[in-house]
């Protein structure tokens, strides 16, 4: 039995269906991202979670504890929010100390466990600044200490680090997962950032227009996407048209450049043409006619550890990373090849289909 | 050569430009100072040096200089419950104004629209209406052929002789407290146009009730507004003169109504004059000793300023 369930999770805004049908379980202690565009459903989840908006349909449970009704107090989850939230009128340790007060925890009990989550966060010293003192950073870590130190179940990360400068925002992702680790809660975070969602996350959840278009590890969720969506939200990657065509043997394969590919799964497709995916970074670039396909170099962007190709092909513009080792070997105008594994191409399901979750029992 | 006698006139234009730029904000804010020394300043001044002429009622005012208007009015009695009535009515329909005003502005602000948009206009849209034509209003309503009076005989609340809130506290205080509340709206609506409601959720997943967030979380982030509303209301309505002088009349005498009278039914300007200056000088101290307190109290969690 998982520790938090979301069953069939629904939110109606008139005809619009805001989150559809969402089913999803986690683990004690893991840490799983909602990751998807604005709009996709991702933050009303986690106030239906959160208990600030109420479900049209579905059931919240945790524990075997059905929660879908109770009051966002009665709950006593941590929730971080994007702004913070922090009381502007209170201490750094007020502001963590609240919980704990509205628990009536003892005043010399509730300053040891205020001083402990401060600690945790690295903000012993600032104890009596208020938020406004504070920058940006600090401001995160006090919002992540009072929501940890009334030692919730479950922790509610609504787009933590999304306010911060990309520098401080690595840091943060790093930071904020050791502590996770450390004090082990169950964390749900949403995110629109797939960088942030891959590399915190123990399983994503990739969503769009309300429904999980995919429920994986990290690494599955990037190196097999289960459909067009997700093969563009998570990472670049560039989209192909395979042509159906069968080998000697007779079995069905895909036609793709001067390739043939015989793929898994390729026995539902018909005839005609299917969707396939190649990440840019397992594409390879060589001199003209040595590759799979010919192209003309059209842009370069250098990227600090990498360099990034548009190439002209007969199969469309193709998007290709190589790593920075050494001057850049080709030149806008060049004509070259391009070169990829078998292993590397991936097939695509045309129509969304909820994978994971559909119908998924109890 | 041609090149020299090109830059140099080119040099002295543009800092003659400079020096004239320097003068522009004067010549931009001239008029609106001169306007408005004329038109405040000086019958202010006026008002002060007049105080200090003497007064006789059968010769006018005195051509010798005098304190004896400022000792009167600091000694009598008579004066004390004028000012006493004044602040003490202030008071009252402060706290009133701030018991309606900022629940009011906070269940605006909570509001959806359409309905934040229609409510907050009918909260301010009197104020684009008269203050007199208001007060009048309250007269034909507490008058004692009012429709209250009309009401309370109905049901036998009241005797024959009807029932009538004109020339009492409580009726210039509903009356002022009806006119000056809108102030207290805006104020604690600028207050709660800062606030990120996300707080109160905050609050609430802590396990705090939707009553204790109130208290301790959005109160106190709306209380920089309520104190700046409060003295709007307490400034304007210690000095405020239609709707005492109309519901409180002559029975009731207010420090603006009393001016008045010593102008226009006494025609003891001097003491007019002084009682002025006493109530301007009083209420310069108490706003400015009251928002010297707010100022501080607030620097440090709410920015610069408080409200």
């Amino acid at each position: 039995m998982s520790f938090l369930t979301l069953d069939a999770l629904t939110k109606r805004y008139g005809d619009v269906a805001a989150v559809d049908d969402l089913t999803l379980s986690l683990e004690q202690g893991e840490f799983v991202s909602l990751l998807g565009p604005s709009g996709c459903g991702k933050t009303t989840t986690l106030q239906m979670i959160a208990g600030f908006v109420a479900p049209s349909a579905g059931r919240i449970v945790m524990d075997d504890r059905d929660m879908t009704a109770l009051a966002p107090s009665a709950r006593g989850f941590g929730i971080v929010f994007q702004s913070y939230a922090l009381f502007p009128h209170m201490s750094v340790a007020e502001n963590v100390g609240f919980g704990l007060e509205m628990r009536k925890v003892p005043k010399s009990e509730r300053m040891r466990q205020i001083d402990e989550a401060l600690e945790l966060v690295r903000l012993g010293h600032l104890h009596s600044r208020y938020p406004r003192e504070l920058s940006g950073g600090q401001r995160q870590r006090v919002a992540l200490a009072r929501a940890l130190v009334i030692k919730p179940p479950l922790l509610l990360l609504d787009e933590p680090l999304s306010n911060l400068d990309a520098k401080l925002r690595e840091e943060m992702q790093i930071e904020l997962r050791n502590i996770q680790r450390d004090v082990g809660t169950t964390t749900l975070m949403v995110t629109h950032d797939q960088g942030e969602a891959l590399s915190m996350s123990d399983r994503v959840v990739v969503m769009d227009q309300g429904r999980a278009m995919q429920i994986d590890d990290p690494f599955r969720a990037y190196e097999e996407p289960a459909d067009i969506f997700v093969s563009t939200f998570v990472g670049k990657t560039n989209l192909l048209e395979g042509r159906m065509a069968s080998n000697d043997e007779g079995r069905p394969c895909v036609e793709l450049g001067l390739q043939r590919l015989e793929m898994a799964g390729l026995g539902r497709v018909g005839g005609g043409s299917v969707r396939l995916s190649i990440r840019p970074e397992r594409l390879e670039m060589t001199p003209c006619r040595q590759g799979l396909v010919d192209g003309r170099v059209q842009t370069r962007q250098f990227a600090g550890d990498h360099w990034l190709y548009q190439i002209d092909t007969p199969m469309g513009l193709l998007l290709a990373t190589c790593p920075n080792c050494g001057p850049a070997g080709f030149e806008v105008g060049d004509d070259v090849g391009v070169r990829w594994n078998p292993e590397a191409v991936r097939l695509l399901n045309d129509t969304p289909t909820q994978t994971a979750a559909a119908g998924a029992p109890l | 050569m041609t090149a020299m006698t090109i830059e140099i006139p080119n040099r002295e234009r543009a800092t003659s430009r400079f020096r004239s730029q320097r003068w522009i904000p004067f010549w931009l804010s001239g008029p609106a100072a001169i306007f408005f020394l004329i038109l405040l300043g000086l019958p202010l001044l006026m008002t002060l040096a007049l105080s200090f002429y003497t007064f006789d009622y059968t010769q006018g005012i005195g051509e010798t200089l005098t304190v004896s208007h400022y000792a009167e009015v600091l000694s009598d009695s008579y004066f004390h419950e004028i000012f006493l009535r004044t602040y003490a009515i202030s008071l009252v329909t402060t706290l009133l104004c701030v018991l309606l005003g900022a629940p009011e502005a906070y269940i605006l602000y909570r509001m959806r629209n359409p309905w934040r948009s229609i409510f907050l206009l009918v909260t301010l849209g009197p104020l684009l209406i008269s203050v007199v034509v208001r007060t009048l209003g309250w007269v034909l309503l507490i008058g004692g052929n009012g429709l209250l009076s009309h009401a309370m005989q109905a049901l036998g609340l009241a005797g024959t002789r009807g029932f009538s809130l004109m020339y009492t506290h409580t009726g210039v205080v509903i009356a002022m407290v009806h006119v000056l509340v809108p102030f207290m709206v805006i104020s604690v609506w600028a207050s709660l146009r800062k606030l990120d409601m996300s707080t109160n959720d905050a609050a609430l997943s802590l396990g705090a009730s939707p009553f204790t967030a109130l208290r301790r979380v959005i109160f106190p982030q709306i209380l920089p507004g309520v104190l700046s509303g409060s003295l709007i209301v307490f400034a304007l309505t210690a000095s405020y003169f239609a709707t005492p002088s109309i519901i409180g009349g002559r029975r009731l005498k207010v420090v603006a109504t009393s001016v008045y009278d010593e102008y226009l039914s006494s025609m003891n300007w001097p003491l007019g004059a002084t009682i002025a200056v006493v109530l301007l000088i009083l209420n310069v101290i108490i706003v400015m000793s009251y928002s010297r307190w707010v100022e501080n109290r607030f620097r440090r969690t709410l920015g610069e300023g408080g409200a």
